[in-house]
């Protein structure tokens, strides 16, 4: 329904959108050498059917409650030092209903001696993959949503994490270049464990869609920038102590329960994009595999166009009734096309359809009279319409 | 021989072009942008390899540890599209999208965006590490100096 709430959420979203267009040139000014303000976000309508996913709360309505908005300071008092902070406000979709939500994205003081070696303390940018570092900024991307099977709730990224982190590059010979990162610290994973519900015979609850904190977190990604133009590819990998955990079996958690490994490459060349990244992720009662293939393409000034392509399969430790098993995967093929106002806003539309009710699926409450009465969908689609903005 | 006769168009054209390549250097070849820097830097000439480090901000100090301080034209610039595809090897949709990926990650910043040749001359005459590119035949004012971009 339309409610005034979700009309006021429209109509706010659009002028920031909008003002954001007019306005960032003089917004971005570098006031001094020493202090920078910048910022992204964006706005989704969603409508999907039968369940809910991502902006769509699965009642086939088109739902409007999905903001975001992030600001990024950046000061430099001293050649060496730089100091972030990044306060993010989101209205996010939340199965039937919306969520408002405050965040601290990032909040580091960096100290750097060149640019092979950078030193960051606090609240960082967790390293993993190709768009950790540029999560929620949506013009660096081709779809408004990101890959679900490797950055949605899977255990595999997070935003952030708390802790200490070094960073830096390396040209060598031949015009190969290396990127590193390697944190150590903890963060809170947001893990979606729907197939729960059928194995443990609960009604659901907050513990199938939950928060996991990792203490004792360490990882790393490493990056090669080839001789060929657009072309680089990595790995990344990190590993950590989950916290116990009170109603499931992981009461004595140990370092290495909670692990995440992947492999990512990207090819960018003129208008032709293209990227994939393929992981695996354990925990004390489940594993999972994840990959996706992403290309897009620009035509002209204005248009682009985008396909993609995932999967997810979860390894469960305990057996599912056979109509249950479609909890265990997630396929998705997304095509989008997007409209760029400018290089710092961009309109898109993006058809989505999911296979698998990994995480398009009833609510928790409602899974087990859905699967009683053998009622379980296991394809969702998803069309969402949204702007983007950076500057 | 007639195959003679065929084949000489083909060899004189050959041996021209291996005459060019020889003593013909990029180094002569007119780009429609000239480096600037600070009149006091001691350097005369930049391999582009090194520049774009410098530009990319991949490198940030020069030879005598002076802090490099760049300065970009601004998008709309034809003399920021030559510069970026002769020197960094991109078109400047990529450039900005190499930038923002390093300031929305809370890395790096961008150089300086100025409007005008003018405005990047004053820059890099104030900054003793500065360097930036203007429009090739721009009149150099005082405290700044072309730097010839070497092999």
């Amino acid at each position: 329904m339309w409610g005034r709430q979700r009309v006021f959420a429209l109509v706010g979203a659009l002028a920031v959108a909008t003002g954001a267009t007019f306005v960032a040139p003089s917004l971005a000014a570098e006031w001094t050498d020493k202090v920078s303000i910048h910022a992204y976000g964006g706005w989704a309508l969603g409508s999907s059917d039968p369940y809910p996913y991502l902006s769509g709360s699965g009642d086939s309505d088109p739902e409007v409650d999905n903001v975001e908005a992030v600001l990024l300071f950046q000061f430099r008092p001293t050649e060496n030092v730089q100091i972030v902070l990044a306060p993010g406000w989101e209205i996010a979709q939340s199965g039937e209903s919306a969520e408002q939500s405050q965040s601290l994205e990032i909040a580091s003081v960096e100290w750097s001696s060149s640019e092979k070696l950078r030193l960051r303390l606090g609240r960082n940018r967790l390293p993993f993959g190709i768009y950790t570092d540029i999560f929620d900024v949506g013009t660096l991307r081709p779809l408004y949503f990101l890959p679900q099977s490797i950055y949605g709730p899977t255990g595999f990224v997070n935003e952030a994490y708390n802790g200490a982190g070094i960073s830096g590059l390396a040209p060598f010979a031949g015009g190969w270049q290396v990127d590193y990162d390697l944190f150590a610290g903890g963060t809170d994973f947001e893990t979606e464990e729907i197939f729960e519900v059928p194995a443990s015979g609960s009604d659901g609850g907050e513990a199938q869609s939950a928060e996991a904190g990792v203490e004792k977190l360490f990882g790393g990604r490493l990056t090669l920038t080839s001789p060929i133009d657009g072309l680089s590819f990595g790995a990344s990998a990190f590993s950590g102590q989950p916290q116990a955990r009170g109603n499931t079996a992981l009461r004595n958690p140990s370092w290495g329960d909670f692990s995440s490994y992947g492999a990512h490459l990207e090819f960018l060349r003129g208008p032709w994009n293209l990227r994939t990244e393929v992981g695996r992720h354990y925990e004390d009662e489940y594993s999972s595999k994840a990959g996706y293939v992403e290309i897009s393409r620009r035509i002209g000034t204005h248009w682009q166009g985008a396909l993609r392509g995932e999967s997810v399969r979860v390894d469960f430790d305990q057996e599912l009734p056979p109509d249950a098993k479609s909890l265990l995967d997630h396929d998705e093929l997304v095509a989008g096309i997007s409209y760029w106002l400018s290089e710092n806003l961009v309109l898109r539309l993006a058809y989505h359809r999911i296979e698998g009710n990994l995480f398009a699926h009833p609510s928790e409450e409602e899974l087990a009279d859905v699967l009683a009465a053998g009622k379980l969908d296991e394809t969702s689609r998803l069309i969402t319409f949204g702007a983007q903005f950076s500057f | 021989m007639r195959i003679h006769r065929f084949f000489r168009p083909f060899l004189l054209a050959t041996l021209g072009a291996l005459a060019l390549g020889a003593f013909g250097s990029p180094g002569h070849t007119e780009e429609p942008y000239q480096i600037v820097v600070n009149s006091a830097n001691p350097s005369a000439s930049l391999a582009k390899e090194r520049l774009a480090a410098y530009f990319l901000k991949k490198e940030t100090r020069w030879g005598d540890g002076t802090k490099v301080a760049v300065v970009d034209r601004a998008p709309g610039a034809a003399v920021r599209a030559a510069f970026s595809k002769s020197v960094l090897g991109k078109d400047v949709a990529a450039v900005k999208s190499y930038w923002q990926r390093l300031l929305f990650s809370g890395k790096e910043t961008p150089p300086a965006e100025l409007d005008t040749d003018r405005e990047v001359m004053e820059f890099v005459a104030k900054s003793p590490g500065g360097i930036g590119y203007v429009s090739a035949g721009t009149d150099l004012g005082a405290g700044v100096k072309a730097l010839r971009i070497g092999s």
